[in-house]
Order: structure tokens, then C-alpha cells, then sequence
């Protein structure tokens, strides 16, 4: 159904009187698909927007629906997802799924009612246990430490489709993986998801942020450093949403749109032209202290880290944040897109019930250009990016910190590609599509962090 | 008509500076190459009066704790029945020692003929800040002349004179025993004469130490010694280099202890006592007959080897064969009519297995993150059969259309040639691709004679892929001109030196007896120190910068202050030599601290003596200020004042197995390469970071 209201309003905007006045105003091609989709979705206007399922949207007016505020967000339609999006429809996109999934579901939030990402054999399935169990960052040992000396946690989550494919085609199985057709990808709608919460502490002003209680997984000394142990104890603490990451599987976007969300306040962005010895910013962030030089910042701290109090789960030293690509960087086109697609959605929410998700914006998103070039088994985009659009240096600050520095690592497909697998017990899993889910490949290695990229 | 001819092997073989006055063998196994009944890998060196025998690390060091030197051993090998035109590989050959029967006639002993010298002071600078190695001497050109302030010609004869140290030939007869004769300027010259059939002094050769006058300063050193000749008990030779030392000069060519080095590869005002030249032979036998060998072999006088057992991914061998293959049609069977044979079948463990050991050997030697470390182990466990993964994917293209992508393509250390990273040569790569495609399954091993199995493995032990310069040999390694073309020749063979003959009864007094010799793609003919004189001088500034670097050419343009956090500049650090020039290792003590538990051991810089702190700028007095782009975390690992690797270099460890190393508990595991007979008792430098490594990283003081 939507995807043939979809194709009607793509007839209506294609007999649009305005379309040559919209190639003079918009004429360059766009840096996700096709540059003729531009003449049409420049049509778009928000009353008829409002009429279709998905809110194709045209990026020099990148702007949500107004139905979005006046009541429940809808949920989102992957499989309707334009055959020739523009730029600002993946934003939209990624918006639209943050605003649905933050949606209050009976008292928790929806993702907070998804399921694990154990959930994924037949035994497990209905694991929903959102215990904060990740501490480490992406390919790292380092963690990222707030100012008050506790670590960010982390978990994953994963929707019903995800899980269901998994479990449904045995890819829990090593072996069944391994043999698995290897150009096989993810259906439509399948959603993966990693959030960071900062452990709130007295005195926070948590006023502006999402806070719930958690259970955190607690750290002792392994290997002579502080991580979460095989067999971990647990606390109940008070916890802030600071970063979410949304992955999902839309109609000829198997690759996965990769977007990513944060609390306004986490960190600053490098200037323009940002150098080492002089500061991000003159003032105080959640995650950053005001006049604090760049190559202060992100600071890996793999090798140096300690507990400065183990019973009170202290560690040292801090890590000073800053975010090095605003909007993940990408075409100005898509730098705008983001900014004026935050500010308008921002605006919205602000009055309504949903009011404290206007202090979050999304940081940016990656997908294919898929006119340019599809998944592929053995593809990396540290060897062939030119199917890569959006913003292309994209990283949550609170979730790969570190990486962001690392030219072969600083966006999502840096490490969620194709690859051959090399698991930590010397198992091969030959490259596939399947590949750009880090869950599966932990699951290939019998637990364990996956890090790839390197 | 078939007929027995004798040859020298190794064709190229490879001595290494040590201050000791003692010495061990080179290695003659493969370095990382698993040893049939042993737990030992290939690489190590050998003691000294025996076949095979292979060193500990009580060897390393003499009783007062100065590195040995590693003395280069030639053999001489018959033919019997040899074809008039040779073909690769030749029939196996034997070896001829004192006692062996040659064409019937019992051999009594041997003489050798060598003759060293050092040409680097009057050579072209390498230009690494351009880093494109031959192609500056491409249409005619050269780069511009080191030490100009002696002359604007390299012919000049003020600049042959004090430029050049040439210690003249020195002959040997085996039947001296084990007296050395020594390249220094006390030893008259003397060469087999080819008239008289006898040893003849030279005092009439022009011996040149320039600078010689003078007392150590502040690691500058007087040269008045390239090396020395010695024979075993079965009449072979070996060949000694110098003792590490680097001597610095004034511009009148005097000897100056006050030098600055503000270089890391070409250093006016500098020389050092590397060396090389040609080895000449000629069998005396029973009835009083001589019969001098025809062809020559030739020596190289280079560093010492930290890591004897450490492969490189692509060594000194894969580019000479390249040359040789795709340039004299060594094997047309592999490369013909300017292309690889796709029907060729590879053998895996000569052509393939390699590469693959190399990958898994780099871990004893660099910060490599813990999933790289698997990833490489992995590589193990592949057989003939190909692979169930497209591991191409993950092998950096030749065609040139892939060098500026770093990882996650392999090798991951850097390039030359302006080229930004490392690829393999183009036959390791074609080897890979046809193990891929099934044919190395059926493949019939390649059977190297002894004699050219040592050609072989001495440069397999050696350096390649990134001359800039390198360490052992450099660019010139694929220029044909190096090499003597008529190799048909059953007397000459692969892989030779295009010798130029010296006539040395012209050799007089006053006159400089060595001229400008080699140039890269001309003709002329080599002379002696020609190959060395394409390398750092000194050589240990060189080794000393060369742990990591940012690539060059960076892929997003020069580094500056205001673009290193913009995005397109590689702002990330990669090896130069991982497996020759070790970064960060593993050393026994703090194994052996951890009661053998490797997961809790951290790794140390190998150059980790006082002054290797990083600081930005480094620390080099009297040096102008550098223009580029430097921060501390790209000094690290290393001396930030160049004159401390002078004498520091001598305090370096060396890694190498467990199986090797004295005491080594057995209970511990025997594939640990680990470091020895390290000198810094104390760890001055940093700690050493996971890679990937960035030039903005905050350095920490190391643990101790």
C-alpha cells in the first residue's frame, strides 16, 4: 500500500509546473542518488507530504512532517523508502526512527522494550535484559571515561526482524554462517541499535537529558586492567541517554543506513581547520572542560587506564570529548540537510510531550549511493568508497571516541563492511553481507568484542 | 660441449658491522622458515668453525658485551656436465672444498681475492624528502651530489680522494689458516695475479681512510678499518666488515668530532665503514696447477640484523628476482613476452607460504592490535588447496591503482618509489593469485642447487620493497645494469654483479684508483663500495629514524597544523622495516617477569636507551629548524639527537626465538620471538601503544 501511494506521489510531483525553475535553483547531483530525482522531489511540499507514508523530502527544504508533533510519531515504513531518495530523505529517515523509538511504549521508551542482542538463538530469544554490559570502545581496550571518573556504558539492541532472520535461516550456528549464501543480506526493517548512558552522579544536571534506572555490569581488574569480567556483578545506578546509534535495513538499502544521535551538550566539534594546540571550545560540556587543547582530546586510554577507586568504580584518567567532524562531515549539502533538518525538528518538539528529545540531534548518517555501487561480499570502504554518500567521516562521539582520529576507521563502514572475518580463535568467515552485523560476527567467535577495521 | 664450471655462492653475500672484534656466521636458512626435525625457524646465524651449527644468545655478544660481527661465508661449487647455456635453477652442483676432486685434479687450497671500499661521501644525495628513488637518474639525470663544498663532478679528483674509502684488495691463501688480513692501512694490498698465477703486493695501491686522523668525539671515530679476510678449515672464505663506526669531517676533508647530523639519510661532512666489492677465487691444486674461478661473487658490508629470524613480507630477494625474472628471462616458464604464465603452477611453500609467514612473523616486531595478531596467525593454517576466502581482497593491487589505501590492504608498511605504501613484487602477487586459483595444488617444487640456494636465501634474510634506502641493498637492486647480463654463462650464473675488471698493476701512489663507477640505469660497470654508496650515510641515522612514519606521499596531501584534524591527510603512523629495523618488542626479561604469560607482557620500543624520549622538535643541536609538520608521537621509538644512535646502536637487543635463547624455560612457549642481550637496563623511551597509532597520540612515559 504505501509503496504505491509513494509511486503516485511521485507522479503527481513529475507533472509539477516548477520543474525548470527547480534545476536552475537545485541543479547539482545529488551526492546519495540520482541527480534528476532532485527535479521532482523539489515539488515536495509539506501539506502534501502529510498525504503519503513516507515523507519524501527535497534537500533544499529539509524539513519533517508537522504530523509528526501533533501527536504520535508514525511509524516508520522501511519497505517504503523511495526508490530515489534524495539526500534529506535518509535524515528524515533516521529522524524519524530516533522519534519512534524514544516514544514513551507503556512506561519505557520503545527501544527500552526491543530485544537483546543475546536474543538471537532459539533459546534466547525473548531476551529483552537491557543490562549495560559494553564498557569498551569500538576496536578498542580504552573506555571513555565521563569527568567523574565512571565509565560510559553501552549496550545493543536489536527489533523482532533482526533477531527473527537470524534465528529463522540458523545464523547463530557457526557453521550455518559460515555456509550461508554470502551475498544473502539483512530484510527490510531489520533495526540494530547502541546506546551510551553516563552514569548520573549527585549534583548532575540531568535536566535536559532522557534518565532512567539501569543495570550496569561492574568493573574489576582483568589482565591487570579495569574491565567487566566473564561473571560480573551488577548495580542498579541512575543513568543519562547521551548517544544512540541506529542501523537500519530500508527498501534498496541493504547496506544499512548508519545514523547516529546525541545529547546537544556531549562534547564540541573541532573548528574548521581545528589544530592541535589550541581549544575545542571555551566552555564547559558534559563530556569536555572548557579550553582543553584538540590533541587533548580523545585520548585513547587502552594502556593507561586504572582504577582510581575500584569500589567506587573510579577510573583514571578522564577522557576530555570533542566530536572532530560536524555532521560527520560529507557534502555541504548534506552538512546543511542535517543542520536544517535538526533545527526544524528541534523547533517542533519543543512544547510538546516530547520535549526532551529537542535536546538531541542526529550527528549525521552514511548510506550507499547504490547507483553507484550495491553490497558486495569482500567489500571495504578503506578500498572502494565511491558508493558511499552522506556523511562520510561519521562517528558518535560517546561511542567511537577514538576512532575518529584513525583515517581507516572514522565511519561506520570502516569496520561494519564485508570482509573476510578473522575470529580471535583463528576461525575464517569468508567475507559477506551479512558481515556488516557485528553482532552475528560475535556470535562466529563465541562472544568476545569484535574489531575489525585494523 | 658440456664441461664442469665452478661458480661462487652466494652470489651476493651479506657481512654486518658489530663493534666486537669477534664474529659468527650469516645464516644460511630462510629467516621464520620452519626446519625440518627442529622447533628452530630459519634465519638464525651460525657459529663460527662449524657446517650448520646455529646460534644462541650467549653468541650474540662477546665476553665483554660488544655485538658481534656476522661474517659473510663464500663457497665455491662445481658443475660437473654443465650445458653450454645455463638455464634457472642450474643442476644441484657440489661444493668444492680443500680436498675435493675437480676435474680430477685434488684440490690443495684456495685463494680469495677481495676488495672493499666505501663510496657514500661521493655519491648522489637519495632525496628522501622526494622519495623516488631511481627515477631521479631516469633521461640522464641525477640527483644532486652529497658534499658539495669538495667538488660540483663526482669525477672530481679532490672529491675521490677525500671522499672515498678505499682499502684496496687483499688476497688470501686458505692455506694460512685462520690469520686474517685485514682491509686497514697498515696491509699492503695484493690480488691474485693472473700472469704470474701467484699473490701479489700492491704497495704501490692508493689505500684511502680518508678523515683517519683523530680521536673519538662524541661518536665521530676515525676509520683506518673496512673489515678483514679469514678462511675456514675447508678453504672458504669470510668476509668481516667494519666495526659500526661513523666518522665525521671538515670541509677540507679533515677528521671533526663536532659534526652536527641533521639528516636521516643523507649527511654531508659524514662516513662510515659499511663496504663492499668483489670476491674472486682460484683453486690451486695438488700438481701445483691454479685454476682461477671465472666469474666473482660480491660482499656487502651493511647493519647489523636485530631480528635474524623476522621475514620481511617483501625481501631483498623478491625484488633481485623480480628484476631477473621480468628482465633477463630467468624463468621463462614463470614470465615471458613482458607477462606472467597464468598455466604456471606456483609451488605454496617456496612462492606462497612466505608471504603468508612474513604476515605472522611482524607481530615480534611491531604494535600490532591484538585482532591483527589473529588474523595473521591464521595465515598458518593455509594449505596448497586454496583458500576459502577471497584473501586477495585484503593483498594491495600491483598495478599502482591501490597505493595510497592503507588498511585494510597488506602489506600495511610503507612504500617507495613515491609510492605510498608497500605492495608486493609482482611475482610474490601473481604466486598469490595463482595459489587462489587452485594451481598450486599438483605443483612440482623448484629444486635449488646448494650453491643456488645460498644466492637465494642470503637475500631472502635481507631487506626489499622500501628503498628508501633500505638497509641491506637499495633501488639499484632493479636496475638491470647492476647485474652481469651474460648469465647463459655456466661460469657466470644468475643474479651476478656486473663486475668492472680491475686491473690493479696500474694502481699507483698518487692517483685515486676508484673513479665514479656505477651509476643507476647507464652502463658502466661496478666497482667497488658502488653498492653501498647508495645507502644512508651514516647508516645509523637512518635506522634510527626509521620505526615509523606518516605515508610519503601522504594520500591527502602534506600534513600541516591546519589540516591535520581536517579528514584528508593520513594522519596515522605505519612501519618503515617492521622486520628488520624492529619498533616495538617483546623482551625475555619481562616475559620471564610474567612467568612465561605473553598476554601480560608489554611491549617495549627496541630503541629505548637514554634520549629517546620523544620530544617535538627532536633534539639535534646545531641543525636548522625543520619545516615540517612534527609532533611527539611521531619521534617516538627512537634517539631524538642522532648522534646518540653513534653509540647507542651497539646497546640494541636482538629478537629471536625462544628455542635460541639460553635458559629459555621450557615451559614456555617455543614460537615466542623475543628479545635478548639488550643493553638499556633501563627503558628511557615510551610506552608503546597498540596501533593504530596518530600523530596527535599522547605519549606516556614507559613502565619499568
Amino acid at each position: 500500500m504505501k509503496k504505491k501511494s509513494f509511486l503516485k506521489y511521485l507522479m503527481l510531483m513529475c507533472v509539477g509546473v516548477y520543474t525548470l525553475w527547480i534545476y536552475s535553483c537545485n541543479p547539482k547531483k545529488g551526492d546519495n542518488e540520482s541527480a534528476d530525482k532532485d527535479s521532482t522531489e523539489s515539488l515536495t511540499s509539506q501539506t502534501s507530504v502529510a498525504n503519503v507514508s513516507f515523507p519524501h523530502a527535497k534537500d533544499s527544504s529539509c524539513f519533517a512532517p508537522e504530523e509528526w508533533f501533533t501527536g504520535p510519531v508514525p511509524e516508520p515504513d522501511p519497505s517504503a523508502f523511495p526508490t530515489d531518495p534524495s539526500n534529506c530523505d535518509f535524515h528524515i529517515i533516521s529522524w524519524q526512527y530516533f522519534l519512534w523509538l524514544t516514544e514513551k511504549v507503556n512506561g519505557k521508551l520503545r527501544f527500552e522494550t526491543m530485544f537483546s542482542d543475546k536474543s538471537i538463538t532459539p533459546e534466547t530469544k525473548d531476551d529483552t535484559n537491557q543490562e549495560l554490559d559494553i564498557v569498551e570502545q569500538a576496536l578498542s581496550k580504552g573506555m571513555l571515561v565521563d569527568l567523574s571518573g565512571r565509565a560510559v556504558y553501552s549496550n545493543i539492541i536489536i527489533n523482532d526482524i533482526y533477531r527473527d532472520w537470524i534465528i529463522d535461516n540458523h545464523l547463530y550456528n557457526a557453521d550455518s554462517l559460515a555456509n550461508f549464501d554470502p551475498k544473502a543480506n539483512f530484510p527490510v526493517g531489520s533495526l540494530s541499535l547502541k546506546t551510551t548512558w553516563k552514569i548520573i552522579q549527585p549534583g548532575d544536571d540531568t535536566t535536559n537529558l532522557y534518565t532512567t534506572r539501569a543495570k550496569i555490569q561492574l568493573l574489576t581488574m582483568v589482565d591487570g586492567q579495569p574491565r567487566i569480567p566473564e561473571n560480573p556483578k551488577t548495580d542498579s545506578v541512575d543513568v543519562a541517554l547521551i548517544g544512540l546509534h541506529i542501523a537500519v535495513v530500508v527498501e534498496g538499502h541493504p547496506e544499512f543506513i548508519w545514523a547516529t544521535f546525541e545529547f546537544d551538550n556531549n562534547a564540541p566539534d573541532f573548528k574548521t581547520h581545528q589544530t592541535m594546540d589550541s581549544p575545542v571550545s571555551d566552555k564547559d560540556w558534559l563530556l569536555y572542560t572548557s579550553k582543553t587543547l584538540a590533541k587533548n582530546t580523545n585520548v585513547n586510554n587502552a594502556q593507561i587506564l586504572k582504577f582510581k577507586d575500584e569500589s567506587k568504580q573510579i577510573l583514571t584518567p578522564v577522557t576530555q570529548v570533542a566530536r572532530q567532524y560536524a555532521n560527520g562531515g560529507g557534502s555541504d549539502k548534506n552538512q546543511y540537510n542535517i543542520v536544517q533538518l535538526n533545527e526544524n525538528i528541534k523547533g517542533q518538539l519543543k512544547g510538546t510531550e516530547h520535549s526532551i528529545w529537542s535536546n538531541y540531534f542526529e550527528v549525521g548518517a552514511i548510506w550507499f549511493n547504490t547507483e553507484i555501487g550495491q553490497l558486495a561480499p569482500d567489500w571495504s570502504p578503506n578500498v572502494d568508497s565511491a558508493m558511499v554518500t552522506g556523511s562520510l567521516r561519521l562517528s558518535n562521539s560517546t561511542i567511537e571516541t577514538f576512532t575518529q582520529k584513525v583515517i581507516s576507521l572514522n565511519e561506520c563502514f570502516s569496520c561494519h563492511n564485508t570482509m573476510t572475518f578473522f575470529a580471535e580463535d583463528g576461525q575464517i568467515l569468508a567475507g559477506k553481507n551479512l558481515s556488516t552485523s557485528h553482532i552475528l560476527l560475535k556470535r562466529f567467535q563465541g562472544g568476545g568484542q569484535v574489531k575489525r577495521g585494523k | 660441449m658440456s664441461q664442469t664450471s665452478l661458480r661462487i655462492h652466494p652470489a651476493i653475500g651479506m657481512a654486518r658491522v658489530g663493534n666486537s672484534t669477534e664474529y659468527y656466521l650469516g645464516p644460511e636458512t630462510m629467516a621464520a622458515r620452519p626446519q625440518e626435525g627442529s622447533d628452530t625457524t630459519g634465519g638464525l646465524p651460525i657459529k663460527p668453525n662449524t657446517e650448520s651449527t646455529t646460534i644462541t644468545s650467549a653468541d650474540l655478544r662477546d665476553a665483554q658485551g660488544r655485538l658481534k660481527r656476522q661474517a659473510a661465508r663464500f663457497k665455491i661449487f662445481q658443475y660437473p656436465n654443465s650445458p653450454s647455456s645455463l638455464s634457472y635453477p642450474s643442476s644441484p652442483g657440489e661444493e668444492v672444498k680443500i680436498g675435493s676432486v675437480v676435474d680430477g685434479k685434488k684440490v690443495s687450497n684456495i685463494i680469495w681475492t677481495a676488495h672493499l671500499a666505501n663510496k657514500k661521501a661521493n655519491c648522489w644525495e637519495i632525496d628522501e624528502t622526494a622519495n623516488k628513488g631511481i627515477e631521479l637518474y631516469k633521461n640522464g639525470n641525477t640527483p644532486p651530489l652529497r658534499n658539495l663544498p669538495f667538488g660540483n663532478n663526482a669525477a672530481d679528483i679532490n672529491r675521490l680522494q677525500k671522499l672515498i674509502i678505499d682499502a684496496g684488495p687483499r688476497a688470501i691463501n686458505s692455506a694460512n689458516g685462520s690469520s686474517p688480513i685485514k682491509f686497514d692501512n697498515h696491509t699492503i694490498a695484493s690480488y691474485f695475479d693472473t700472469s704470474s698465477k701467484e699473490i701479489k703486493a700492491a704497495p704501490n695501491y692508493p689505500i684511502q681512510f680518508p678523515a683517519s686522523n683523530g680521536s673519538e668525539s662524541d661518536g665521530s671515530t676515525p676509520i683506518n678499518y673496512l673489515g678483514e679476510l679469514l678462511t675456514d678449515s675447508s678453504g672458504r672464505l669470510l668476509v668481516l666488515g667494519g666495526h659500526g663506526l661513523a666518522c665525521g669531517f671538515n670541509n677540507e676533508g679533515s677528521f671533526d668530532g663536532n659534526q652536527p647530523l641533521c639528516a636521516d639519510v643523507d649527511n654531508d661532512n659524514w662516513l662510515d665503514d659499511t663496504s663492499d666489492g668483489p670476491v674472486t677465487a682460484v683453486l690451486i691444486f695438488e700438481d701445483g696447477s691454479k685454476l682461477p674461478i671465472p666469474g666473482s661473487a660480491w660482499v656487502v658490508v651493511t647493519d647489523p640484523a636485530y631480528a635474524p629470524q623476522t621475514l620481511n613480507v617483501v625481501t631483498l630477494w623478491d625484488d633481485v628476482y623480480n628484476t631477473w625474472l621480468e628482465k633477463f628471462d630467468l624463468q621463462p616458464e614463470v614470465y615471458s613476452n613482458k607477462s606472467y604464465n597464468h598455466d604456471y603452477q606456483p609451488d605454496f611453500n617456496e612462492d606462497v607460504f612466505p608471504v603468508l609467514n612474513a604476515a605472522h612473523m611482524q607481530r615480534w616486531t611491531t604494535n600490532l592490535p591484538d585482532q591483527a595478531v589473529n588474523a595473521h596467525k591464521s595465515m598458518m593454517n593455509f594449505t596448497k588447496e586454496p583458500p576459502k576466502m577471497n584473501i586477495m581482497s585484503f593483498i594491495r593491487k600491483v598495478d599502482g591503482s591501490q597505493n595510497s589505501k592503507g588498511s585494510p590492504l597488506m602489506p600495511l608498511s610503507l612504500g617507495d618509489a613515491n609510492q605510498s605504501f608497500l605492495t608486493l613484487s609482482h611475482q610474490q602477487y601473481f604466486f598469490m593469485e595463482q595459489w587462489t586459483k587452485g594451481k598450486c595444488v599438483g605443483a612440482t617444487p623448484l629444486k635449488l642447487g646448494a650453491g643456488e640456494q645460498l644466492d637465494k636465501t642470503v637475500l631472502v634474510n635481507c631487506l626489499g620493497g622500501r628503498f628508501s634506502p633500505g638497509i641491506d641493498m637499495t633501488f639499484i637492486v632493479r636496475d638491470p645494469n647492476l647485474y652481469n647480463s651474460r648469465w647463459h654463462d655456466p661460469n657466470i650464473g644468475p643474479f651476478r654483479i656486473n663486475t668492472e675488471p680491475l686491473d690493479y698493476a696500474k694502481a699507483t701512489k698518487d692517483k685515486p684508483f676508484l673513479g665514479v663507477g656505477y651509476i643507476p640505469l647507464r652502463p658502466d660497470p661496478v666497482q667497488p663500495g658502488d653498492i653501498c654508496k647508495f645507502m644512508a650515510i651514516p647508516w645509523h641515522t637512518d635506522y634510527n629514524s626509521c620505526a615509523t612514519h606518516t605515508p610519503n606521499p601522504n594520500p591527502g596531501g602534506k600534513i600541516t597544523n591546519e589540516n591535520v584534524y581536517g579528514g584528508e591527510v593520513n594522519t596515522t603512523l605505519y612501519w618503515s622495516w617492521p622486520a628488520q629495523r624492529p619498533v616495538a618488542v617483546y623482551t625475555f626479561k619481562d616475559l620471564s617477569v610474567n612467568e612465561g604469560n605473553l598476554k601480560n607482557t608489554i611491549q617495549r620500543f627496541s630503541v629505548r636507551g637514554e634520549g629517546t624520549a620523544a620530544t617535538s622538535p627532536m633534539d639535534n643541536p646545531d641543525c636548522p629548524p625543520s619545516k615540517d609538520f612534527d609532533t611527539v608521537a611521531m619521534n617516538v621509538g627512537r634517539y631524538q639527537n642522532r648522534k646518540n644512535i653513534l653509540t647507542g646502536w651497539i646497546k640494541i637487543g636482538t629478537v629471536i626465538q625462544g628455542t635460541a635463547i639460553d635458559d629459555y624455560p621450557d615451559s614456555y612457549d617455543k614460537d615466542y620471538y623475543l628479545e635478548v642481550q639488550s643493553e638499556f637496563d633501563k627503558d628511557y623511551s615510551n610506552l608503546v601503544i597498540q596501533w593504530p597509532n596518530n600523530v596527535d597520540d599522547k605519549v606516556e612515559p614507559p613502565e619499568n
